[in-house]
């Protein structure tokens, strides 16, 4: 257990250790995720970057936003390289991935399986 | 490069020494490449915009001040037009080869004699021209002006120049601050024989911007490569490219013109040109190419960072110059380690984005077998055939 629920609100994260592993954790629009707290590129503490929509692949000249829950990406704090909360996944880079873990809220408390 | 205006010839001519032999046979050197393909070759007019009379409309000539009057009123602006080239920065060794003039012919005036000088002489199977007149026109306030000079000139070069030897190729003048003209000049001339790309003179505005678009979606419905160059104006009109400020030297204005094309590139790659217009080819002449390394690279790791910015570009920046750019290779650096020169053919992937220039009749002309010389054979052959061949494709 990581929290309890009204300790992680929508849109709120928490950075936690787990057997020496720091792990961010997040409420993204009531959906739950976690990832390791190390930035693949330079080993910033990625989880303490902001979290927010990112633009889809679009025309020239053109915004689109996607921002559903598990569109949701966190920004390295250094660079601003940009991660899927859902799968870790760089959105740039298809060969760079940041480890995830299942968090699960079980009745009232946030559950981390690290 | 350069530049002296035609109507300075004279004064150029009288203070340089003068061959009057065009070299026929062949330069001894490294083993010698067949084929090859010179992307920057600058034909001139004998007598400015003179030359052009006979390619004019009766209107056209009234209002430019062309013909009827002697030859010197072309070199005052209140009597004629002159074109934008610049006056002001003058080489202490001259603009030209000298031995490329004599005392009755300006460089590279002659098709003959160019033919016979830079072809026969340097085993150059192919020359692509591109106006050594009408670099700076992107600088006329009036784009009317602009267009009509470039379709007189594409004209003058088609009949004086392309007819003439049947190894020259020619780069399409368009009035860049006129796209609609450029665009009926583009559909004019498309499928004359011996034109194989699209000189497009560089301006005040920025490559990536929408002005230029249909200018580029003409140039890629007609599969012509859009090749840009310095304008000799930059700085000097307002109209032209601006460097960073007025340099005051001609080395220092000459060496610095690099940034102007990256300035360009950048633009282009961001506002997506490469993603509205996939097959638009671009080649970037006489811009110099060490920076492309250091550009695509943090282009590269930018675009990680900051893509909402500018989420239309699919690929990697760098992929955009691999698939749509070319550099020529003119003034090729001479760094004082011939191996350093590989490091960075290496680093800018020369083996698919350079193409061989050599920017006659310029002063600061490169010899196809000896500026390469000391690089593997195989990357040579890619430079100076093959990579320019495959990109200007079949009408060159």
């Amino acid at each position: 257990m990581v929290a309890v629920r009204n300790e992680l609100p929508d849109g709120a994260s928490k950075v936690v250790t787990v057997a020496g592993r720091s792990i961010g954790v997040f409420n993204s629009g009531g959906r739950y995720f976690a990832l390791r707290n190390i930035c693949p590129h330079h080993g910033a503490p990625l989880c303490e970057g902001p979290v927010s929509g990112q633009m889809r692949t679009s025309l020239p000249h053109q915004y689109e936003l996607a921002d559903e829950p598990d569109e949701r990406v966190v920004r390295c704090p250094w660079h601003g390289f940009a991660f899927r909360l859902a799968d870790g996944q760089s959105t740039e880079d298809p060969a760079s991935r940041v480890r995830t873990f299942r968090v699960e809220l079980e009745g009232d408390e946030i559950v981390l399986y690290a | 490069m350069w530049f002296i205006p035609c109507s300075m010839w004279s004064f150029a001519l009288r203070w340089r020494p003068m061959t009057t032999a065009p070299q026929a046979s062949p330069v001894a050197g490294p083993t010698r490449l067949e084929g090859i393909i010179d992307s920057d070759v600058h034909p001139s007019f004998r007598n400015g915009l003179r030359d052009l009379e006979p390619y004019l409309s009766a209107e056209w000539r009234h209002r430019l001040g062309v013909g009827g009057g002697a030859e010197w009123t072309s070199r005052f602006a209140t009597a004629a037009y002159s074109l934008p080239l610049n006056p002001l920065y003058i080489s202490p060794i001259g603009a030209y080869r000298s031995d490329a003039a004599t005392d009755e012919m300006g460089p590279a005036t002659d098709p003959v004699f160019t033919a016979r000088q830079l072809l026969d002489g340097h085993g150059i199977h192919r020359a692509i021209l591109i106006s050594g007149s009408l670099v700076g026109i992107g600088a006329f306030p009036d784009p009317e002006v602009s267009a009509v000079v470039a379709s007189a000139h594409n004209d003058w070069m088609c009949e004086q120049w392309l007819q003439v030897d049947e190894r020259f190729r020619g780069a399409l003048v368009v009035p860049p601050q006129h796209p609609e003209a450029a665009v009926r000049e583009i559909e004019r001339h498309a499928n004359t024989p011996g034109i194989c790309a699209i000189f497009m003179p560089l301006h005040s505005i920025l490559m990536g911007e929408r002005h230029y678009y249909p200018i580029y979606e003409a140039a890629q419905r007609h599969s012509l490569p859009v090749v840009v160059h310095p304008s000799g104006t930059e700085s000097v009109f307002a109209g032209a490219p601006r460097m960073a400020g007025i340099p005051t030297y001609y080395m220092e204005w000459h060496a610095g013109l690099g940034q102007v094309h990256q300035s360009n590139l950048v633009s282009m790659i961001c506002h997506g040109v490469f993603e509205r217009f996939p097959e638009l080819r671009l080649v970037i002449s006489e811009g110099g190419f060490f920076w492309a390394a250091e550009m695509m690279w943090k282009l590269d790791r930018y675009w990680q960072g900051m893509r909402d910015d500018v989420p239309w570009l699919k690929l990697k920046p760098s992929d955009y110059v691999r698939r749509n750019v070319r550099f020529t290779t003119q003034p090729l650096p001479e760094p004082p380690h011939r191996e350093q020169l590989a490091a960075v053919l290496d680093l800018v992937q020369a083996e698919e984005t350079l193409i061989y220039s050599s920017d006659y009749p310029h002063w600061d002309f490169d010899e196809p077998n000896r500026a390469l010389s000391g690089i593997p054979p195989a990357l040579r052959q890619k430079i100076c055939v093959d990579n320019p061949a495959a990109f200007y494709g079949d009408r060159v």
